[in-house]
């Protein structure tokens, strides 16, 4: 066994792809600052170390928390220690390693505090940024980590990770990394102050078993939805340009291990688009070019911020005039075909685009003049004499109401002078229409329960509660940041009841909820099991015609659920829906 | 139940499935970063009754601890190591029969930070016409450049009706002005005793003031006409800070106690941003 080499990237440079090849195995790495980080010359957040020596390799890679104290710190702390932990561990199982890591973890929080607390806070800040600084300390300074052991003496493969960051394992028929799906999680890290936050997730599995694997940090997550397999190092070089290009370019750390003499097998690249043309419509360009073999889809991009992507093997597209900005001169197409991108075609010069009409000012209204230094027009003072006629007539009536016959009810009552006050014109308080001309949502052409399997709860945010059936699959397709840790729910204990939150927001009928919390807020499902169908999902509820009567609570009290509850499967009776 | 997820790294199903169906794109959910930062007004009345106490200090005094802590919380989620990411442009406006520019145009979180937060002191009568006119042509230069960046907020604080002409028309204006994350938005804290039947509320707990909600004031209704409602995203943001609010909720505060006038000025900041928290 030869000394061991250690490679540490340098947080205040970036390192581009860097190949090293071994006997038994080989690496690629590559770390980049923030677009941000590189224009003020800051060191990034990630960090990422390997200590190998042609028997064993271990890596750590970090990814800091920037809202936390000075992420580079423990981040660059956590990685070096972790390292060095593992290196001289002994393989383990898989409940030993969590143990013993866990107490590790617990154990370097006194340095680590340490560390935080002598870090000196330069002095040119403001008084402001210093105080928010303090306060940042006094939380502590917390990155996640993936961590791995490949030991080649033992043939074993031992993991452990905290955070977002991404951890991908491929054998010889493809990628298996579902067995750690809903275990990156955004909420989970290591803190200096108070060790692990979340739930540290181990693995342990025969080396042999894993062709390659690769981690990264979550400012590639690009990565995710692009990459199905090893890649060339050119596209590697190519997404990790167009991540730092994002408005939202964070830093990014990568690294690969396989587990060969020799780099896994890699696809050609697809050929390059040409004859890119570019029309100009009323209010969007057309873009139309000539297509390439085997493209799946293509990628649009500008010279500055605009990125697109046809969402199939279709040579045409358009783009609204709104979507361009005035640095954006050319536009560039590329193809992708299976996870790999060709080269980008000769650009094509965008024509000029009209700018914007933006609607006129209104007039400015007459100034508000002081009611002292105001002269009053000739007609005001006969309006003021039949005033002051009509109160002294009041007066008299009210004075000698005896003796002409009146009641007190029927003596006109003296005005007040008139309020400037703004008065509402609805009266009471009725419901207010919400401002503004807010389209509502679309409704999908799906089957709609009916209001009859609706009850009103009394639980907040609860407008409708519908029954789904107890042992069908739902699915949730929609992709958004909330909910990508859930995409299907299965209701599996009869006798529950299922509340759905009414959205009633200004976009959506849709609702959507994330696992482990409070329901709230809004999703959309599809049933998918029994029938092997993708449609027929009941997904518009609430959204109440505001001229129907409110449905009344029901007399039965309705027990808060603590997640989410199904009815039983309703009966004939009462007529199902779904 | 079981709540799993289906293959995380595996777009082509979840593409499939949304293949038929029609789902509007979701507004306000434009991360504030550099490069797209979030645009916030705030506005701030000045008349005299902001002399009046509110829990143990004048109204004013409330008012510009509130805003100092928002705008400390802003450059706590714009700052990565020492240096302060400018995520946030704000323009700030005192009016009362004048309309004061505090910060003499927008600038950035981190020029904000090295300002600080202005001292204020109590004028006469609330223009608040004026104000919103001052607003109205901030934007009208500004809402071209705003494509791709979160839609601005307008944060609107008065403690009394307003004198002069009604603001409801150039208000309304304001909040059909549009960028490609949505409209602008407006949001009314109102200093009063006069806007709900409950005299205490607690924050964390409060689910904020609905379209059904029974408002004591004709002039508390007309604020909540003119309050935008609460973006989903925003909804999420203000729940990181342990603030609750319904979806339906309008943008709007009554400002009873100092906690609640404090909330007001979380809401404004409440863009979504990129990054861990």
């Amino acid at each position: 066994m030869s000394n061991p080499t250690v490679i540490r990237i340098d947080q205040r440079t970036e390192t581009p792809v860097t190949d090293l090849q071994r006997k038994r195995y080989g690496l690629r790495y590559a770390y980049a600052r923030s677009s941000d980080s590189q224009s003020t010359d800051d060191p990034g957040q990630d960090y990422l170390v390997v200590v190998e020596d042609g028997d064993k390799l271990v890596f750590a890679l970090c990814d800091g928390v920037s809202q936390s104290f000075y992420g580079d710190l423990s981040a660059r702390f956590l990685g070096e220690e972790l390292v060095k932990w593992f290196w001289q561990q002994p393989t383990k199982d898989s409940a030993s390693l969590k143990t013993s890591l866990a107490d590790q973890l617990s154990a370097i929080t006194t340095t680590a505090s340490r560390l935080v607390d002598q870090y000196q806070i330069p002095p040119d800040v403001s008084p402001m940024v210093k105080d928010v600084l303090e306060q940042k300390r006094k939380l502590g300074s917390e990155t996640t980590f993936i961590t791995g052991c490949l030991n080649y003496s033992d043939n074993s493969l031992s993991l452990a990770w905290l955070g977002d960051s991404r951890l991908r394992l491929w054998n010889r028929r493809g990628e298996v990394s579902g067995k750690f799906s809903q275990t990156f999680n955004t909420a989970e890290r290591w803190s200096s102050l108070k060790g692990i936050i979340g739930e540290l997730h181990v693995a342990t599995l025969p080396l042999n078993q894993i062709e390659y694997l690769m981690v990264y940090s979550d400012g590639l997550a690009v990565l995710d939805e692009t990459i199905q397999h090893h890649v060339r190092t050119e596209t590697l070089i190519s997404i990790m340009a167009t991540a730092q290009r994002m408005p939202q370019s964070d830093d990014i750390s990568f690294l690969q291990v396989w587990n060969s003499p020799s780099r896994p097998k890699e696809k050609p690249a697809p050929g390059v688009p040409t004859n890119l043309k570019i029309d100009k419509g009323k209010d969007r360009l057309l873009l139309a070019w000539k297509g390439v073999r085997r493209a799946e889809y293509y990628e649009i991009q500008s010279n500055h911020l605009l990125n697109r992507r046809t969402s199939s093997d279709q040579t045409s597209m358009e783009i609204p005039f709104d979507n361009f900005s005035e640095e954006d001169t050319a536009i560039f197409i590329r193809a992708w075909s299976d996870s790999e991108p060709g080269p980008w075609s000769q650009s094509a010069a965008l024509p000029s685009l009209p700018k914007p009409i933006a609607p006129p000012l209104p007039p400015k209204p007459r100034p508000v003049q002081p009611v002292q230094s105001q002269s009053l027009p000739p007609w005001a003072g006969i309006l003021i004499g039949l005033g002051a006629l009509i109160l002294i007539s009041s007066v008299v009536m009210f004075v000698f109401r005896d003796r002409l016959g009146a009641t007190t009810d029927e003596v006109g009552v003296i005005e007040d002078a008139p309020s400037t006050a703004p008065r509402n014109e609805t009266g009471g308080d009725a419901l207010v229409q919400t401002p503004g001309d807010i389209s509502l949502p679309t409704k999908t052409p799906l089957p709609i329960i009916t209001r009859m399997n609706c009850e009103r709860s009394d639980l907040p945010n609860v407008i409708c509660g519908c029954p789904i059936r107890g042992g069908d699959t739902y699915a949730n397709p929609v992709d958004t940041p909330d909910s990508e840790k859930v995409d299907y729910v299965t209701p599996s204990e009869p006798g529950e009841t299922c509340y759905f939150f009414d959205a009633r927001n200004n976009s959506s009928t849709w609702l959507r909820f994330a696992p482990g919390q409070e329901y709230q807020g809004w999703f959309q499902l599809e049933r998918i099991n029994p029938e092997p169908s993708y449609i027929q999902l009941p997904v518009e509820i609430g959204m109440p015609d505001e001229s129907e009567p409110v449905v009344q609570p029901t007399q039965e009290k309705i027990r808060k659920p603590k997640f989410w509850q199904i009815t039983p499967t309703p009966t004939e009776e009462t007529g199902e829906q779904i | 139940m079981v709540i799993g997820e289906q293959g995380q790294f595996g777009a082509a199903k979840q593409s499939q499935l949304i293949h038929n169906l029609q789902v509007n794109p979701m507004p306000y959910e434009i991360l504030a970063t550099s490069k797209t930062p979030a645009l916030i007004i705030y506005l701030l009345d000045v008349s005299a009754s902001m002399k009046k106490p509110l829990g143990g200090k004048s109204r004013m005094e409330v008012v510009m601890d509130a805003l100092g802590a928002a705008l400390r919380q802003m450059v706590f989620r714009s700052t990565k190591g020492s240096r302060v990411a400018p995520r946030y442009r704000i323009a700030m406006y005192a009016y009362s029969d004048h309309v004061y520019d505090l910060l003499n145009g927008i600038k950035t979180v981190n020029q904000v930070a090295q300002l600080g937060v202005p001292q204020l002191s109590t004028m006469r009568s609330t223009d608040t016409a004026l104000a919103f006119e001052q607003v109205e042509k901030l934007l009208y230069n500004e809402i071209h450049n705003l494509q791709g960046s979160p839609a601005p907020l307008v944060c609107h604080m008065t403690d009394g009706e307003f004198t002069g002409a009604d603001p409801e028309p150039v208000v309304r204006r304001i909040m059909q002005m549009e960028t490609s994350d949505g409209k602008v938005l407006v949001e009314n804290i109102f200093i009063s005793d006069d806007i709900l039947a409950e005299s205490f509320i607690d924050p964390h707990q409060w689910s904020g003031i609905l379209p059904t909600t029974r408002l004591s004031s004709q002039y508390a209704q007309k604020l909540r006409s003119i309050s935008s409602p609460l973006p989903h995203s925003y909804q999420v943001m203000m729940r990181e800070s342990g603030y609750f609010i319904a979806d339906q909720a309008h943008m709007m505060l009554p400002g009873i106690s100092p906690a609640l006038v404090e909330m007001g000025f979380v809401m404004s900041m409440s863009t979504p941003i990129g990054g861990r928290q």
